[in-house]
Order: structure tokens, then sequence, then C-alpha cells
């Protein structure tokens, strides 16, 4: 109801002399009566869909934001870091250290120990660093005092990663090797852990440690001070946020432009309008039917830079052979799927898979690469056989995600829509 | 379905995992600090550790009490070292190995191991084994 509450205040707002500049940001719109209107808060950021920060490894359809890092409490002490990943397929920000500059950023302690975390994706690659706490600010959105992670880069005297972190993955702590400044993971969960690395825990998966010396342990940490999603802990526009991305042409462009808008229908910016509602299973999934065929461990991400769907031998698309990994059929195919959420609801998607190694080397974001989600044994079955709707899902539409628990004018999250 | 506790101790030295012996299976259980289910299946048996914090390792034995292969599913990743044993050597040489430009699930196929990750956030899955250690007649659609 909170939500609520502050999105008639923005709205009742709009038009007014007052300007952006001089009524400051929304942390006074709670203590507004109503006698002197305030602005909406500015709540979208441009994203940068292209190669990314590195010329070594220049990312595959990357999707990228500015992020700005302060110490918390001070205008001044500020760091603005460009080319930090947009990843709606995690939760919380991480940053090289390299990023930040000279930043006078405290560590997050626990009896004396420096908390580091630890996180690790699909494809095994790992962070390792301390955690930090700032205020960070996008477009007029402040979450005040939040943990973060500072990734440890290779000159950084801060002890090396456990074994039990780098669990046989490899550690990305360069632009080289993350393609990126940093990690934005906003997707409907609040924390990055919760509860099973929270005090109290009976089975601690170990994505916090606490470091004395060179030594580091696992550890526990508090769910107010986990790493978790910037977007709900907003003083507003805090229930989720979208992604809009424009269509592109076949053969892919360099670079194009897109918004990041935060809330769900708490401005006049962001309402849900005919996006379908899409809520996810207890395992953030829904069903993707293709081809007859039902497949209930399907998800949606901006982090994953194709969409990975079924093998070669399900689907009947050859594999790539200079993009290994990648399908790369004879002609372009256009395909069509229906996802269905929790709720009921569907949505019948086309997608395109085009053949990645003829596609022209000059541009680095397509609406029409796809790979593979499992092995080529294909009797495997559910779960190893779904689909990843990554980046080129995005393409040509606006994705609205809403967080866990929040109230949204579409119901409560989690879900996506579309 | 069999219910078995195994309380018994085990040498300390008795190594889990992956091309382990079943004696192993019991310290994989209490590191998970697990709940175990044991099902027969013919060809071989199914050793399943359930914790709290809702991740499902299975370990696969021969007749014999060779493991031959494992898979998991939660919401984060498993401990490889430990149930891979001597086989996490070479996820790390093979993960190593993996091209950056796919952000996606993770295959590993070498000629005495098979490792694959797949899945996202809060529910990952995966499975791995020793292709030569499967027993006659046992498909790999089996290990899940």
């Amino acid at each position: 109801m909170k939500n609520v509450a502050r999105a008639l205040v923005a709205v009742a707002a709009v038009g007014t002399l007052c300007a952006a500049a001089a009524c400051g940001g929304s942390s006074s719109n709670g203590n507004n009566n109503g006698s002197t209107p305030l602005p909406p808060t500015a709540n979208t950021v441009t994203i940068t869909a292209g190669p990314g920060p590195s010329t070594v490894n220049p990312a595959l359809n990357g999707a990228f934001v500015s992020v700005t890092i302060c110490v918390p409490g001070s205008a001044s002490q500020c760091a603005t870091v460009p080319n930090v990943l947009l990843d709606t397929g995690s939760s919380g920000l991480r940053v090289l250290s390299s990023a930040l500059g000279n930043l006078p950023l405290a560590n997050l302690t626990s009896g004396g120990a420096t908390v580091a975390s630890c996180i690790q994706y699909v494809d095994l690659s790992y962070n390792w660093g301390p955690v930090a706490q700032a205020d960070v600010k996008m477009a007029g959105e402040v979450s005040a005092s939040t943990s973060l992670q500072i990734i440890a880069d290779p000159s950084s005297t801060f002890p090396a990663a456990p074994s039990s972190c780098a669990n046989g993955g490899t550690r990305a702590n360069t632009v080289d090797t993350l393609s990126a400044n940093g990690i934005l993971g906003l997707s409907s969960y609040l924390y990055d852990c919760g509860s099973a690395c929270a005090p109290g825990t009976t089975s601690n998966p170990g994505l916090y440690y606490s470091c004395s010396g060179t030594a580091c342990q696992v550890t526990t940490v508090p769910l107010a001070n986990q790493i978790q999603n910037l977007v709900a802990r907003f003083a507003s526009d805090n229930n989720g946020f979208s992604v809009t991305l424009p269509a592109l042409p076949d053969a892919g462009l360099p670079t194009t432009t897109g918004t990041l808008t935060f809330g769900i229908g708490t401005q006049s910016d962001n309402a849900l309008g005919s996006a379908v509602v899409q809520t996810q299973d207890l395992y953030g999934s829904f069903t993707t039917v293709f081809n007859g065929v039902s497949y209930p461990s399907s998800f949606i991400d901006s982090g994953s830079n194709a969409v990975f769907f079924l093998d070669s031998a399900t689907t009947g698309l050859p594999g790539c052979t200079v993009s290994v990994g990648f399908y790369c059929p004879s002609t372009t195919q256009v395909l069509s799927a229906t996802n269905t959420g929790t709720n009921n609801l569907s949505k019948s998607v086309n997608f395109t898979v085009a053949n990645l190694d003829r596609l022209p080397a000059r541009n680095s974001v397509f609406d029409d690469v796809a790979g593979s989600s499992s092995f080529g044994d294909s009797q495997g079955g559910p779960p190893s056989l779904y689909f990843d709707w990554g980046l080129p899902f995005f393409f040509g539409r606006t994705v609205f995600v809403a967080i866990e628990g929040r109230s949204t004018p579409g119901g409560t999250g989690a879900y996506w829509a579309y | 379905m069999l219910v078995a506790a195994f309380a018994t101790t085990y040498p300390a030295r008795a190594r889990a995992e992956l091309g382990g012996d079943l004696s192993s299976v019991e310290r994989d259980r209490a590191r998970m600090k697990a709940s175990m289910t044991v099902r027969p299946m013919g060809r071989y048996s199914v050793h399943e550790m359930m914790s709290d914090s809702g991740a499902t390792v299975r370990e696969f034995a021969t007749p014999e009490g060779k493991i031959f292969a494992v898979a998991w599913q939660g919401p984060f990743h498993p401990d490889y070292q430990q149930l891979l044993g001597s086989y996490f050597a070479q996820l790390q040489q093979a993960s190593g190995q993996q091209r950056l430009t796919r952000r996606a699930p993770v295959m590993i196929e070498m000629p005495g191991f098979v490792f694959q990750s797949f899945g996202h956030f809060r529910a990952l899955a995966g499975r791995a084994y020793v292709p030569q250690m499967l027993p006659t007649g046992v498909g790999v659609e089996e290990i899940r």
C-alpha cells in the first residue's frame, strides 16, 4: 500500500513548475503534505547494448548501464561506473575494484573480520571480493547504505578466493574476463542468497565469507546486509522495473540503446499497459511450449547472450563450427513458442535463429542468435531441456520484472510481463 | 522405496564422490547435513540426499559399490570438489578453456568425464558421470 500512496503523489505532481534539480530527490516525497507538489522521481536510465568495455573479449549481446556509487551520505565522494552489465538473472551489484578508482568505501565487517562475497554463475565463472557499503544512485533513485561486492582485481591485496568459492570455475576479476566493469543483478529475487546464508541457517551454501588476515571462512550475513536487489531498496518505484530495447535488423547492429525504467505502475511512464503478466513458479521459472512439448523450467534472463533452448537433436538445428554452442542453420529459421506463467496466462512468442557464423563480425547485438541449452542427449528430458530467453528476447519489446512479494497493478511479484 | 540410515563410521580417508566407493556417500550426506533415501534400481542403486536448503544430490552406484554418476539440483552450485573427487581436476582444467562468448550452460565432454551444469539463478542443476563406468544397459538419460 505504501507504494500505491507514493505513486499517487508522484502522478499528481506531473506538470508542476517545480524544476527537478531544485526539488531534490525522492527522499522528501514521504514528507510532502500536498501543499508543495513535487515532481516524480526521475526513474529511467539509458541501456547501451553493444560490445562493452573490453576490446580483448568484446561482449556478444551485452546490455550495459551506468551506476553511480557514493560514500554513504556523501554527494561528492562518488564514482560513476559505466558499462555495468544489466543481468536480470541475478541479484545485487558487483563492481570491479579497478573501476572505482580511490573511492573510500568502508567494507562490511562482522566481529572485526571483513565480510567477503562469492557468487558463482551458471557458466561456473565466479566473482570474489569484499562486501562494501555505499549509496547507489541511478537516475533520481537511491539505494542508500546498501551492500555491494567489490570484485578484487589481480593486484588486490585482498585474500585469494578459497577453493570452496572457486569450486572448479574460472575467476572473472578484470574487464577482459568479465567483459564488463561490473554486474548489476536485477531479478525478481530480493537477495543474492537469502535465508540460507542468514543466521540460523542449517545448510549454508557459502556465498559469504569472513576474512581475517589471509584466512577466509564461510559465514552468515543477516538479510539486511546481504547483497540485494537495489530496486527493492529505492524509496519509491521499488516494486519492479522494465527493460525496453528496440527491434533490430536481421544483420544486427554494432550498438543500440534502450531504457531501464524503475517501478511498475508507479508513474506515468511505467504502466503495464497491454503486457501479459506471467507469474513464476517457486524456482523462478515458467513453461514454454514448443512444437507441442512443454518445457516447464524455462525463464527470461538478460544476462544470457542468446536464446538457449533444447539441443540439436530436438530442434534439428545444426550447431556452429566456429561459434561452438550456438545454432547455425543453413537458412534463417523463424520459430514460435508459447510461454505460460503459473497464473495460466499465455503469450505466443516468435523468435528467429540465424547462422551466427555468417552474421557480420562488426556487429555486437543481434535478436536472432540462439544456442543449445542441453547436451545432445535429448533423452535427458527436463530439467536439462528448457528455454533460456536471453537478451534477443528483449529486442523489440518491453519486459517487466516484478519483485517477489511486492504489490503492483498487475498483482504481487514475482512475475514477468511483456 | 527403501529408507536406510547409514550411521556407521567410515575410515577418514574414505573418498566420496564420482569414481569412489559407496562408503563415501555417508561422508557426503554428513557434510550436506542431509537426509538420505536409497532406491535400488536393478542395475544400480541411487543414493539421494536432500538438505534443508532444498538441494538434492543423487549418487549412482554399481552393484559393486562404485559411484559412476552424480546428479544435483538446488538453489546453488554444490561443492564440486566433494562430489567429483579425483575428477574435480578435470573440471578445473576444462572450465578454464570455456569460451567467454557464451554466457550459458556448461557442457564438458572429455573421453573419461562428462559434466553438465544448467538452469538459472536459484534453480541450478547438473550431472557428471564416467562413461566407462556405466553399468551395461544403463542409459545416460537415467542420470538425473
